[in-house]
């Protein structure tokens, strides 16, 4: 494992992420609850990772896109608060990503599609703020919110990855 | 009824199984070369594993939050017209004492280009304080950007961390670059929920004759090569190619519209339906072209 850590290739910081990490230096503190859930995401990935590593030479194991459609189970509901700060630490993960030049069209259009959808639950989101909206409906917002994000997040990093493994 | 819970385990998997394969090419001694080419395959099989959970994951969250904001969707969509032909900031705001406290930035929304971060607060914008006397904060910005042009800068001034600063954010021409702009059916809107969320972004949808292509943004320096200071350059194109784009070629404009980085460039072919025909701009060998190019029907993009 320790080879494999080894061989990893430097990564040169992104354009604009030092001002960013500066400006975010000035920024507020997170309270604690969100900078745990940036360090769980943050770990979870790294622990995915590291644990393949751990398991060489195994392939890895390819998920079965049939699991994306086989369960059937309600996601518990999320205190309000908890939504906003997983969405802001969310937005502090890719803030902090570093970008890849080339990109495969799919990549672009699933970027694309998410950020759009994104897009719109804010404008709802906005609208929401200045109307009398129930919070039932807000929360859903959020949750679409946090989920959207995530999906962002991931797909990100996979194209960063792609990006050091490249260099 | 889905878990979402199941959807981020298999994203998680996905993106295990992507680091897996990255870190299987990066930690491996030299080895023949078909043994390179099978980590390659891999990973680009975990990175099209990884999209597609990702887009059902958005489906499946636009289907659950469906049925609690329906209505609000609607009402949204029917009064405030959409984003076309509108400038928007990109940005979640609450009012508090100190002004309009940023709950979320949109992801490549204009606020966040110009560097507005989550936590800060706005508490002028365009020399208004948005302070003080009634209305809102939140209702002060709103009025001022209702008369702020596509095109045009509106200059924020924030609180960050106990300190003010000033940031200059640029609106997207014609409504956007960004978002607005890659609705030409808005009169009728795709976001409108009927229960069935499956047409929730075409870009997804329209994307398929594109996929396999790779494409980076020019730099002026690497645009010296090409003959042209901007665009984007096609690195890479689909061995069964049937659109008239080679590797090499620069994409100066679709139809008129500029694509400023991959994403935008998908977002604008996506705009176009099947079977319709575009006109695309391009630099082939330094000598500018024009390519007409008609979008595969669905059942040949399927079947392709």
């Amino acid at each position: 494992m320790r080879r494999g850590l080894q061989a990893l290739p430097e990564l040169d910081p992104p354009p604009g992420v030092w001002e960013r990490s500066l400006a975010a230096a000035d920024a507020p503190r997170p309270g604690p609850r969100r900078v745990w859930a940036a360090i769980g995401a943050a770990a979870a990935v790294t622990s995915v990772a590291i644990g393949y590593l751990a398991t060489q030479p195994e392939h890895p194991v390819m998920p079965s896109s049939t699991v994306i459609v086989a369960e059937a189970a309600n996601r518990p509901r999320v205190p309000f608060v908890a939504l906003l700060e997983e969405s802001a630490a969310l937005e502090q993960l890719l803030a902090g990503m570093p970008r890849r030049p080339v990109m495969a069209g799919s990549t672009a259009a699933t970027i694309a599609g998410l950020e759009d959808r994104i897009a719109f639950v804010d404008g709802q989101l906005a609208y929401a703020a200045s109307f009398d909206v129930p919070q039932r409906q807000r929360e859903a917002l959020w949750t679409e919110r946090v989920d959207l994000m995530n999906a962002l997040v991931h797909v990100r990093y996979a194209s960063a990855q792609q990006f050091v493994v490249e260099r | 009824m889905y878990t979402r819970k199941i959807l981020h385990a298999v994203l998680l998997s996905c993106c295990g199984a992507f680091s897996a394969a990255a870190f299987a090419q990066v930690g491996q001694t030299p080895t023949p070369q078909q043994e390179l080419e099978r980590s390659t395959r891999e990973l680009d099989l975990a990175r099209r594993e990884l999209e597609k959970a990702a887009q059902e994951l958005g489906r499946l969250s636009a289907e659950a939050a469906g049925p609690h904001t329906a209505e609000l969707t609607n009402r949204f969509v029917r009064n405030f017209g959409g984003f076309l032909g509108r400038s928007f900031l990109g940005l979640v705001i609450e009012d508090t004492e100190l002004g309009a406290h940023v709950t979320a930035v949109t992801p490549n929304g204009p606020a966040e280009s110009a560097g507005v971060l989550v936590e800060d607060t706005i508490v002028a914008i365009d020399g208004v304080d948005l302070t003080g006397q009634p209305p809102s904060a939140t209702q002060k910005l709103r009025n001022r950007m209702r008369a702020v042009e596509p095109g045009k800068t509106v200059n924020l001034r924030v609180l960050r961390g106990g300190d003010y600063r000033d940031i200059a954010v640029a609106m997207p021409t014609d409504g956007g670059e960004w978002f607005s702009f890659e609705m030409p059916q808005w009169e009728t809107p795709r976001f409108e929920f009927h229960g069935d969320s499956s047409s929730w972004s075409s870009v997804f949808s329209r994307s398929q004759p594109w996929s396999d292509f790779e494409f980076v943004a020019l730099t002026p320096a690497l645009g010296e090569y090409f003959g042209t200071g901007k665009g984007l350059l096609v690195v890479r194109v689909p061995e069964d190619e049937a659109l008239g784009f080679r590797d090499g070629d620069v994409i100066l404009d679709i139809g008129g519209r500029e694509p400023q980085s991959p994403e935008h460039a998908l977002r604008i072919l996506s705009s176009f339906a099947p079977g319709e025909s575009l006109r695309v701009s391009i630099m082939r060998k330094q000598a500018r072209q024009t390519l007409e190019v008609k979008i595969p029907d669905e059942d040949a993009a399927d079947s392709a």
